[in-house]
């Protein structure tokens, strides 16, 4: 019986290796590589063209995009292979820079499988595919500032074994989920900044409810110089003077985000959803407080 | 017992005749200069001299103006070769100035060194 059966075996072992070749020779690439979606922008005046890889985002056939510094996001062209296609931009976030486009004839990238978040490892392996090679890459962990500059929410600073990938490369884990895309070069060798996945699915939501990302409102003032995330006003009829949170009271917490300092609380804020209650931890005097707070559209 | 009138209308007779020995007011004016002397030569040096150059000064007449002038001069030209030059000022070590830049908020994912962003307070 044993005999007889490791020879079967070896034949379906056989044929199914024999498919997923015919496979993988028929697409001609590794089914994560989306270097084929190619879409460059003009120049806005004084500004400089640019170009993104487009990754699916698996709803409504749309890639995402980054669209550079003095690019022209709404005139975008994609290019397939030798052809260009004609794209519609659904919509686009100046604050992140992402934008999300339609391609005509309901064509659309293969699809991905995405991560809700980046991996809270912060030395984690990565690996993006651009052109059908392989870079492998490591997570050196989040950037709160660039040039003494608080970012509007924290990237990951990405260490690549080879040149950075085209912004909008995506990044995979070691499950293959897209943990991250590709934001731009740090100029400082093969050093880059991605934009986490959590930050693209913040976006897509407000981008395909509405076509603008519309941030959470709580009504605190903070100081970006202040050593401590210490609250410097509270606005008078806003939800935080509602939920009780008083001039210099601190910030331990927003939702599930520990906040340090002041970088920590402007990446929080960043996610914060108009109508969906957050849980804030304070500290006033030598006291904790926990409150809920719902944000509210600016 | 008790003076009579008298007694004391001669006493006081005798007491309004009454003079100094002879030679009293010059030997107290005597005194009363050298008590003078000794003072002046208690003031300070400094103010005696300037006393005196005063009065020598006032003293010289219209020639007074070109001495003046003469002395205004040199002073002048002393304190040009005094203070010290501008070569001098540069080799001087500077001592370092502390510049805090402010703390910036950029509202967009813009990277470039050139970008500004917000300053002071922020609202979320």
């Amino acid at each position: 019986m044993v005999d007889l059966e490791i020879p079967n075996r070896g034949w379906s072992v056989r044929v199914l290796f024999f498919m997923s070749l015919c496979f993988s020779l028929c697409h001609g690439q590794p089914s994560t590589d989306s270097s084929r979606w190619k879409v460059n922008f003009p120049a806005l005046p004084d500004g400089k063209t640019s170009e993104s890889t487009a990754v699916s985002v698996n709803e409504r056939s749309a890639a995402l995009v980054i669209v550079a510094t003095g690019a022209d996001a709404t005139n975008a062209t994609l290019k397939l292979g030798n052809h260009n296609v004609p794209v519609k931009m659904i919509g686009y976030d100046s604050v992140s820079r992402l934008g999300f486009i339609q391609a005509s004839g309901g064509i659309a990238p293969e699809t991905l499988n995405w991560s809700e978040a980046a991996s809270k490892n912060e030395n984690a392996a990565l690996h993006a595919v651009e052109g059908g090679k392989s870079t492998t890459a490591q997570c050196a962990g989040w950037v709160k500032q660039v040039g003494g500059k608080i970012l509007p929410f924290a990237l990951l600073r990405v260490n690549f074994s080879q040149t950075v990938p085209t912004p909008g490369t995506p990044l995979f884990d070691n499950a293959e989920r897209v943990v991250a895309v590709v934001f731009q070069s740090a100029n400082s060798g093969n050093v880059g900044y991605a934009i986490p996945a959590e930050a693209v699915h913040r976006v897509k939501r407000d981008i395909f409810n509405g076509g603008l990302l519309n941030r959470g409102w709580l009504g605190i003032a903070l100081r970006p110089e202040s050593q401590t995330p210490k609250i410097s006003r509270v606005l008078p009829g806003s939800p935080a003077e509602a939920a009780g949170v008083k001039q210099d009271d601190v910030l331990l917490s927003i939702g599930t985000r520990q906040i340090k300092e002041y970088a920590d609380a402007a990446n929080a804020f960043f996610y914060l959803i108009p109508g969906q209650s957050v849980d804030v931890k304070l500290r006033r005097g030598g006291e904790q407080l926990a409150l809920s707070l719902t944000p509210i559209k600016p | 017992m008790k003076p009579t009138f008298e007694q004391i209308g001669e006493l006081l007779a005798l007491k309004r005749n009454e003079r100094p020995e002879e030679g009293y007011w010059q030997d107290f004016i005597c005194e009363f200069h050298q008590n003078q002397r000794e003072k002046s030569v208690k003031v300070s040096g400094m103010k005696n001299f300037f006393s005196q150059f005063s009065a020598w000064f006032s003293e010289m007449g219209p020639t007074k103006w070109a001495y003046g002038a003469g002395l205004a001069y040199a002073a002048v030209t002393l304190g040009f070769f005094l203070i010290p030059h501008e070569a001098t000022k540069e080799n001087t070590p500077a001592s370092p100035v502390k510049y805090q830049p402010a703390v910036e908020q950029l509202n967009q994912l813009d990277l470039s060194p050139t970008t500004q962003g917000l300053v002071g307070e922020q609202v979320f």
